[in-house]
């Protein structure tokens, strides 16, 4: 890297940081305009963010060192090919939140801009980060931010502080071994580590690593947190929540995973138990996302189930990873590209759900309806975030579950030992699709189809100005990533082979060719000729009432949410485990979580018993006290001496 | 590809719309000789058709833009599909005629209509729409399962001309029981998606029983004719898939005139011997209850389990 370079990289991480770190102190002031000045600046950076994908291709990669010293070693950046579009990718939805937050009805406080800004920063230097103490520091402000911004006392957002900092302690533990082991801060002189560490080792650390970023991706049974804090939190928190935090998680699972510890001699039973668990999580997310009447809800299910295909995809790599090394490439494509497209199309869907929020009142999909009449514009582009999170061609979201198809049909699935347990993966993949199918179809028919189910739904105020732009950008990108994705896709591949050794061309594994674009226009130019061809007949249409078998229909007469998917329910009901119960003089079926029944609730009741033990200790004597710690003193020495 | 072989591709294509609501006619044309009526001509569907488009619409006050487009994405998905599909040449025109595109399509087919039943406010559309996901969750594994198996048994990938060219060149050695059991299962399939009895029935209009009707009920005029005529071409893409990936022999896959004629006839005898079939099932099944169909489901992706296991195993 020249001097000309050197310049660029330090102009360049400057616009990105320095004005929304002057956000963050400004937002801390107490004054209405500072407010927005900390967010037009926290767009600034957002819009440098963007730019990190042209600047690394331009300088070829970069790395830069934070003039700060501390003890713990130095602060480094770093960004290859995979970071800067995650970077670039993570930007834009970031650019877009802040912008619907800027222009959607909530009036947040400036507190809660400066915490957007620290997230941003934050977000940013963990997908950079190059050692230890710069990536645990931002990972641990990613996790106290987001916390602090689901903004409620309620017990949602401390579950989240617990499981998220379980999390983040399993990390800590992780980074902290491996910096003894190296003994260097400096994470760009570790690769493969695995080589010399030995398989136990390695197997070990991947599955604490795996448990460490599950705790924030969903994996079961660290999903608990899950709907409780994204239906209770502000919705913006939530979109930047599941889309920019996924995103930074995947990212540096990947890179933990796949470059710097490695997957060399891994113990297969560990990949194994992965992706069983992740197929687990992805049904059970797909499934109960199917269920829930809170749109938040549904969404924050869905991700759940998005997370688990995305994990699910990198176990298998590692499977993959000794004998098939096209189709470790292919699967980890499907997975990054998948990650990427989730953040779109999730982040679309979210400030969907906040503007409908804003202009209905309501909150549930039950009390809303018929908002496509009144708002047209909105629904449309729902309608392609709905689409894309379906996997429907030609949207970004079908092409990385085509990748993932083709890559549990591919000729290397077929010939490696684990072929069996195929067939039940892609019949995993066919149910959660369809299941998931329902679940949109579901909550777009309920939010915008149909007749209007409350008063709210019925006279909607208008839009917000400007609250629409940030969605139509997000759609064209959901639609863009998805015609131009082989582009998109050969990139992400190269950016793996930079820093992984994973470094086949992903297309040899393919066994089937798709061409997005193609299929795009031909699927365009197949509604445009049948618009053309129906022309041919001179009709004319009569608008009138919906045919109601002779009498008249009112809202209440349409199905119901929880009838929609009732069938399903019926037939899955051994996993379901619903009951159904007499509220006065209707009926209510009730949903368990059995993770929270059969794992959290015991635990709960067993920590408290335990403190109740440990009361009958204190008893408030301070001679007690004093043989307490002669007798703690006395085994810490003994310990020491033997040790 | 030359450009002989465009002009083969496209004629397939074209013949596999057109044909499509004569294999209707023949189905009821057969089930009503088996039940000694006379029934109605073969060529009835073409002459509804007809008359739907030239129709004028009503359209419910309840209804919004989307109502309006869902017809036209019905019919151009299955227009796509129409040119993607082998039927008596293996070549397609598109270069994605792709297995996983294909279910993709189909997933696309069904999440419009069904979107569709959702618009107008009546229960019905509602009830339609419950049911048809209900069964697609069922259907859904079981379908990508019994194309993966012949993908993997042909080894030609996904790639539906080679699947089915190289099934034919494998000649009486493909016939094993992986293809046994994947072409049973995709029968059910096919009698699932297709809203055959005993999964529904595609002539009844008894409000509770309706699960693919229901969702339709609120088109008429033009919509309705797409509507009708793009679920017509589902049946017959289906039936053409069978034909050309399940029981491919005789199919053409030189553009030659030789090849091709005996494949336009042994196809054509396909699908006839198919649509016979289909009218036996038919007529002696009877509609099963709606929460009874789960099993005649999971039988069809059992099958399609054990087929594809029996390809690792066998």
């Amino acid at each position: 890297m020249g001097p000309d370079e050197q310049t660029i990289v330090v102009a360049y991480l400057s616009i990105l940081l320095i004005p929304v770190i002057i956000g963050i102190f400004l937002g801390l002031l107490r004054d209405e305009r500072l407010g927005r000045i900390s967010s037009a600046l926290c767009v600034i950076s957002c819009i440098a963010g963007v730019a990190c994908l042209p600047i690394h291709l331009y300088t070829g990669g970069f790395s830069a060192t934070f003039p700060l010293e501390s003890f713990l070693g130095r602060y480094i950046v770093t960004v290859d090919l995979i970071t800067s579009i995650f970077v670039s990718i993570s930007s834009v939805v970031f650019l877009m939140v802040v912008f619907h937050m800027t222009h959607s009805g909530h009036r947040y406080s400036n507190g809660y801009l400066a915490l957007a800004c620290s997230l941003f920063v934050a977000c940013i230097l963990c997908m950079m980060a190059d050692s230890v103490i710069l990536l645990l520091v931002s990972w641990e402000v990613v996790s106290l931010v987001t916390f602090l911004m689901a903004d409620n006392n309620d017990l949602p957002r401390w579950r989240f502080f617990m499981i998220t900092h379980i999390g983040g302690l399993v990390i800590m533990a992780v980074f902290g071994y491996l910096w003894v082991f190296t003994g260097t801060e400096d994470m760009g002189s570790w690769s493969q580590l695995s080589l010399t560490m030995g398989e136990g080792a390695s197997s070990l650390l991947i599955l604490a690593l795996f448990l460490g970023f599950g705790t924030k991706l969903g994996t079961i049974p660290f999903h608990a947190w899950m709907p409780e804090m994204y239906a209770l939190s502000p919705t913006h928190t939530t979109a930047l929540l599941t889309t920019v935090c996924s995103n930074v998680a995947v990212l540096v699972l990947f890179k933990s995973v796949f470059s710097w510890v490695g997957t060399s001699g891994l113990v297969p039973a560990v990949a194994i138990v992965l992706c069983i668990v992740s197929a687990a999580t992805a049904l059970w997310g797909a499934m109960e996302s199917m269920v829930q009447t809170g749109p938040k809800r549904i969404l924050a299910y869905s991700s759940m189930e998005n997370m688990a295909l995305v994990t699910m995809c990198l176990s298998l790599a590692m499977l993959f990873s000794d004998s098939f090394p096209a189709l470790t490439s292919l699967v980890t494509v499907a997975a990054l590209f998948h990650t990427i497209n989730h953040s779109v199309f999730k982040s679309l869907m979210m400030l969907t759900v906040d503007s409908i929020e804003d202009v209905t009142g309501e909150g549930t999909i039950d009390r809303l309806g018929g908002l496509a009449c009144v708002l047209p514009g909105l629904s449309a582009v729902a309608l392609v975030g709905a689409m894309s999170l379906t996997a429907i061609p030609p949207m970004n979201g079908f092409v990385s579950e085509w990748l993932m198809l083709q890559a549990l049909i591919g000729t290397d699935t077929v010939s490696s030992s684990m072929r069996v347990f195929m067939p039940l993966l892609i019949a995993m993949m066919g149910v959660c699709g369809m299941v998931v199918a329902t679940s949109y179809a579901r909550m777009y028919g309920f939010i915008f189809l149909g007749r209007p189910r409350s008063e709210g739904a019925s006279d909607p105020r208008p839009l917000r100005g400007g609250s629409l732009a940030p969605l139509v950008v997000l759609a064209s990108f959901c639609v863009a990533m998805g015609l131009f994705s082989f582009p998109i896709m050969d990139g992400i591949s190269s950016g793996i082979s930079d820093i992984s050794a994973i470094d086949t061309d992903y297309r040899v594994a393919l066994s089937g060719s798709l061409e997005p674009m193609t299929l795009g226009l031909l699927l365009g130019g197949c509604i445009l000729l049948m618009f053309l061809a129906t022309r041919i007949f001179r009709t004319s249409r009569r608008i009138d009432e919906t045919w109601g078998c002779g009498g008249t229909l009112d809202e209440r007469m349409q199905y119901s949410s929880e009838g929609f998917s009732q069938p399903i329910v019926r037939v899955f009901h051994p996993i379901y485990g619903d009951t159904t119960e007499k509220r006065g003089n209707r009926y209510v079926t009730r949903f368990m979580e059995p993770f929270v029944k059969y794992i959290y609730r015991p635990i709960g009741a067993g920590i408290f018993a335990l403190s109740y033990q440990v009361r009958r200790m204190q008893t408030g004597n301070i001679q007690s006290y004093l043989a307490y710690m002669l007798i703690t003193l006395m085994v810490a020495l003994l310990a020491v001496r033997w040790l | 590809m030359t450009p002989l072989e465009v002009a083969v591709e496209l004629g397939q294509a074209l013949l596999l719309v057109l044909i499509s609501p004569l294999m209707y006619g023949l189905v009821s044309k057969f089930k009503a000789l088996m039940q000694r009526r006379v029934g109605p001509s073969i060529l009835q569907p073409y002459r509804d058709l007809r008359k739907l488009f030239s129709r004028n619409e009503v359209t419910s006050k309840d209804c919004s833009w989307l109502f309006r487009g869902i017809p036209y994405v019905c019919m151009a998905s299955m227009l796509v599909l129409a040119l993607v599909v082998p039927f008596i040449f293996t070549g397609v025109l598109a270069p994605f005629g792709d297995l996983v595109t294909v279910v993709y399509i189909f997933t696309l087919y069904r999440f419009t209509m069904v979107l569709g039943g959702l618009e107008g406010g009546s229960t019905f559309g509602g009830m339609g729409s419950s049911r048809e996901l209900m069964m697609s969750v069922l259907i859904e594994p079981a379908l990508l399962i019994s194309i993966a198996t012949i993908a993997v048994m042909s080894g030609a990938g996904t790639d539906m001309g080679s699947v089915s060219e190289a099934i034919v060149r494998m000649g009486l050695a493909a016939v094993s029981p992986a293809l046994i059991l994947a072409a049973a299962s995709f029968l059910i399939t096919l009698l699932a998606e297709n809203a055959r009895i005993p999964f529904d029935n595609p002539t009844t209009h008894l409000e509770l029983t309706m699960v693919h009707e229901a969702m339709i009920l609120e088109y008429s005029g033009r919509g309705l004719a797409m509507m009708e005529l793009s679920s017509m071409m589902r049946l017959t893409i289906f039936m053409a898939m069978m034909s050309s990936l399940f029981l491919p022999w005789g199919i053409a896959y030189e553009p030659d005139p030789m090849s091709l004629s005996v494949s336009l006839i042994v196809t054509l005898a396909k699908m006839l011997l198919m649509a016979f079939v289909l009218a036996l099932a038919e007529s002696i099944l009877c509609k099963t209850r709606l929460f009874k169909t789960p099993n005649l489901l999971t039988v069809s992706f059992t099958l399609s389990l054990l087929a594809m296991i029996s390809l690792y195993i066998l």
